[in-house]
């Protein structure tokens, strides 16, 4: 017999259990990930309150939070499982880093530290907006309203650039400050009301790519993600090859 | 960085997984207590073992057997004399796997049985388990036949065996609970895959992105128990259930 192999970790499947297309190695693998102590709820040292599960990512949950003095509102709660734990020193310097992060289209980190059961855990901006891949549907009339404005009448192309604008500058202040993505796709970016009126496109998880999953890459990628999600936004832009958000910026005008 | 009390890894691992109380009588830890001479409990819980592990013990004896036959009529042989408790005289307690325990009775009654005469009939005088080893060739025809040694065959079906195991009692408590079309739209999502949408299987549940998120956390929770209490099932040790979880682990990969 001729064994199939999974396709995301290589381990061989099961042709004779009951179950022949759920990978065993895989299987095993997240239930040790989702061990007792990842139930953030039960843990009371925690410094934040649990208000319900967001999702659940390769390597530990991501609640709804706030914290428990109630010093500040929501945020996003990832608890990370007890064998994706990067060593201290390295949160030690991205937690400086991170924090310091400050741009209107960045979700910001808040806090990184270990909770009472010695997992680590990192706050971020919770951001309440709209998937990005559903308001760019929405955009171009995806939910059947007249083609080329929304419904307070604003040009929708005019919004779909404002979103280019703001997602190329958060790349760009990110990549000042030595920070980088490497995990930046649609998934990533939420679409929110600004304040003032308007849209605020929020770019999620900058810097954790690398400081949780141990991602490598450089800034290129990034980049190359840009214009996949540019090009995934049908602005009518030049097809030139573009090397640089600059380039890509003033493409779009400023 | 902000810093929490933190507890020794026992505390944090052990305790928990049974719920947080004290280790809780299992199948195994009863037939080690009591010993050769047995119980009516024990005698149960051994066969109950039995009864759910005697695959790997197939697939373990026919991947050095000349034949099926061979191989089905060592394997009923093997816990027949399992059953009278002649392999559990001299069982360290303080070593209590049953998956150890297991592999380590087959081999030495494996290597009796090679330097003995083949000349008797083995098996069937009398059968105290409902081993399905009829069914056992058709399924062994499905494992992969390659350069695994027997004992790495054992291990990973035994981790097969668990995870099956887990699985079924999941699929079960489903369908008790009316949610049988749920489970068979979520159980791909135990794997921990993140690249499958959530959106599709929202669809066709008639479920909010956030709902099906929180239902396969709560699916992957209720996986991990089940499958724990499997495993402690064979060891006497609470602390051995993350060390067999790890063992299984390596088992599959």
């Amino acid at each position: 017999v001729t064994s199939t192999r999974c396709r995301r970790c290589g381990a061989r499947l099961d042709a004779a259990g009951d179950s022949p297309g759920l990978c065993p190695a895989c299987l095993l693998h997240a239930a040790i990930a989702c061990a007792p102590s990842d139930d953030a709820s039960d843990d009371a040292e925690l410094p934040y309150r649990i208000v319900t599960v967001l999702g659940e990512g390769a390597h530990g949950v991501t609640y709804l939070a706030q914290e428990r003095s109630a010093r500040s509102g929501l945020v996003a709660l990832r608890l990370l499982d007890a064998a994706a734990r990067p060593a201290v020193e390295r949160l030690e310097a991205a937690r400086a880093v991170l924090s310091s992060l400050r741009h209107p289209s960045i979700g910001r980190v808040l806090d990184i530290g270990l909770s009472g059961t010695g997992r680590i855990y990192v706050a971020t901006e919770f951001v309440s907006g709209t998937p990005f891949a559903l308001a760019l549907k929405r955009m171009h009339g995806g939910d059947e309203r007249p083609r080329g404005h929304d419904e307070s009448g604003r040009s929708q192309g005019g919004d779909r650039l404002t979103l280019a604008r703001q997602l190329c500058d958060a790349v760009r202040t990110a990549h000042a400050c030595g920070v980088l993505h490497l995990a930046l796709r649609e998934s990533k970016i939420r679409v929110a009301s600004a304040d003032g009126g308007g849209r605020r496109l929020k770019v999620l998880d900058f810097g954790l790519a690398a400081l949780l999953d141990g991602i490598q890459g450089s800034a290129a990628d990034d980049i190359a993600a840009v214009a996949a999600l540019l090009e995934v936004m049908d602005l009518d832009l030049p097809r030139t090859a573009y090397g640089s958000i600059e380039e890509w910026i003033a493409a779009i005008g400023q | 960085m902000t810093s929490h009390k933190r507890l020794p890894p026992a505390a944090v691992g052990g305790g928990n997984l049974l719920g947080g109380g004290r280790f809780a009588t299992t199948h195994w830890s009863l037939v080690l207590a009591a010993g050769a001479t047995g119980s009516v409990e024990s005698n149960q819980a051994l066969a109950t073992l039995c009864e759910l592990y005697w695959y790997p013990v197939y697939v373990f004896v026919r991947r050095q057997a000349r034949s099926a036959d061979e191989a089905a009529d060592l394997t009923q042989e093997f816990f027949t004399r399992l059953l009278e408790k002649s392999f559990l005289r001299g069982v360290d307690p303080e070593r209590g796997r049953f998956r150890s325990f297991l592999l380590a009775c087959l081999r030495h009654f494996l290597s009796n049985e090679r330097d003995r005469a083949r000349t008797l009939k083995r098996g069937g005088q009398y059968k105290l388990l409902s081993l399905e080893i009829e069914t056992a060739e058709e399924r062994y025809q499905l494992e992969p036949h390659d350069e695994m040694t027997p004992d790495r065959v054992f291990d990973r079906r035994w981790a097969l065996t668990l995870l099956d195991r887990a699985l079924s009692r999941l699929r079960e408590e489903h369908r008790t609970g009316g949610k049988s079309e749920t489970f068979e739209a979520l159980k791909e999502f135990l794997t921990g895959d993140t690249d499958m949408p959530y959106s599709a299987v929202a669809g066709a549940l008639g479920m909010s992105e956030g709902a099906i998120k929180v239902a396969v956390h709560r699916l992957r929770r209720r996986f991990r128990d089940l499958l724990t209490d499997e495993i402690a099932q064979t060891v006497l040790d609470p602390h051995d259930v993350d060390h067999e979880l790890q063992h299984l682990l390596q088992a599959v990969r």
